[in-house]
């Protein structure tokens, strides 16, 4: 029972320390209108490796992407990446810790 | 010759079902046309059109003519600008002339175009985007039956204005018909719009996986006469606006649509046929 205890709260350190160290970069796109537009974007930020889950809010233009913290945007890298797509990328911040869930991307 | 005319025409009703099934199980863009599909760079997507169409003579004349529609479209993104596009009809005909009936089946005329994104406007879920584009069509399809045996030009341009609420595209369009065998179908001028307005959800939240638009477009088309021999046909070409009121369902990797085209009016020439219906349905998937 004691080794039970003590292997639950070792996973959940390591769990609570990786979430710790995740970003969640809020990213404002101008041009996305629609779900279909947010798709193509979306692949091609999960294709960057520490990039868990993409969401976004078509209202604000607010693309919202959590990843490792490893993982640094640079503007002139969104920049090229959203026109490649198709839109106009305007800024980025980043914060620490994700509140979009990992399923949040998936159809 | 009879066996192997059998097998051509069951590998051409195979294909057709094919699509059909296809496009059974799997942004708002108009329902009729293919010219204003969006579509970034190394994205391709994939539409399967089926359009039922009748078209009958005036009254008393007792001529009809059927036409079921597979439109397969294929379109690249080259670049985020340039898109090319390639449409690839199988058809089905019945002619009914009271006395006489015939059908023919088989693949249509080819078509294929590329289009530029000269003009780009972005807000915070907004856009306005205006490209040029060109084509040719090629004929594909048995002349005379299910072509015309002409290669076809055609141009225009298309204009897109969207919002998170609704999507507003028009174009305007030439077709530069070519004479085959002594046929030369009229050149045309077309003016259309379609306009997208998203009925649900109501309001947009973080997760919102898909969107109900309703649509409503409208086709007006002035055609030149035929010519056959070299002599002008006197029943052909003239003038007709349509009204198509539909649905479109928009996800982040499918789109489906239902459409219905309806004639408002139609001034043709002499004993034309006119339009009475064409009834259009489309799933379209980005990859």
């Amino acid at each position: 029972m004691k080794y039970r205890i003590l292997i639950m709260a070792f996973v959940g350190l390591i769990t609570n320390a990786a979430l710790a160290d995740d970003v969640q970069y809020d990213i404002r796109v101008d041009g996305i209108t629609c779900p279909f537009c947010v798709a193509t974007s979306e692949r091609e930020l999960k294709k960057i490796d520490g990039v868990h889950a993409v969401g976004a809010n078509l209202e604000t233009g607010t693309i919202f992407v959590c990843a490792d913290s490893k993982v640094e945007f640079t503007d002139s890298q969104l920049k090229q990446l959203f026109l490649d797509k198709g839109f106009t990328y305007r800024s980025f911040t980043k914060g620490a810790g994700c509140s979009i869930a990992e399923n949040e991307s998936e159809e | 010759m009879f066996a192997s005319e059998k097998v051509r025409r069951t590998i051409e009703v195979v294909f057709v079902i094919s699509c059909v099934v296809v496009s059974g199980f799997t942004q708002a863009a108009p329902i009729a046309t293919n010219t204003a599909l969006p579509l970034s760079d190394e994205e391709l997507i994939v539409r399967q059109q089926l359009v039922v169409a009748r078209s009958s003579g005036r009254p008393g004349a007792q001529t009809q003519i059927d036409r079921l529609e597979s439109r397969t479209v294929f379109g690249y993104g080259v670049t985020s600008r340039l898109a090319l596009f390639s449409v690839l009809p199988v058809v089905q005909i019945n002619r009914d002339f009271g006395n006489v009936n015939d059908s023919e089946f088989g693949l249509g005329d080819a078509a294929l175009f590329a289009r530029y994104e000269v003009f780009r406007a972005d807000k915070p879920g907004r856009t306005v985007r205006i490209a040029p584009y060109a084509g040719i069509r090629v004929p594909t399809g048995r002349d005379g039956k299910t072509g015309d045996g002409s290669v076809d030009f055609f141009g225009g341009i298309v204009a897109t204005v969207a919002s998170t609420q609704w999507v507003l595209d028009s174009q305007v369009r030439y077709d530069d018909n070519r004479e085959a065998d002594g046929f030369k179908r009229g050149d045309l001028v077309t003016l259309e719009s379609s306009f997208q307005l998203r009925l649900a959800p109501a309001q947009v939240v973080f997760d919102t996986k898909g969107f109900v638009f309703g649509v409503i477009e409208l086709s007006a088309t002035k055609s030149e006469r035929n010519r056959v021999g070299g002599v002008i046909d006197p029943n052909s070409g003239g003038f007709q606006l349509s009204v198509t009121p539909g649905i479109q369902y928009s996800t982040r990797r499918w789109i489906a649509d239902f459409g219905v085209k309806l004639p408002l009016v139609s001034d043709l020439n002499g004993s034309a046929l006119e339009s009475d219906f064409a009834v259009l349905t489309s799933i379209r998937v980005n990859f």
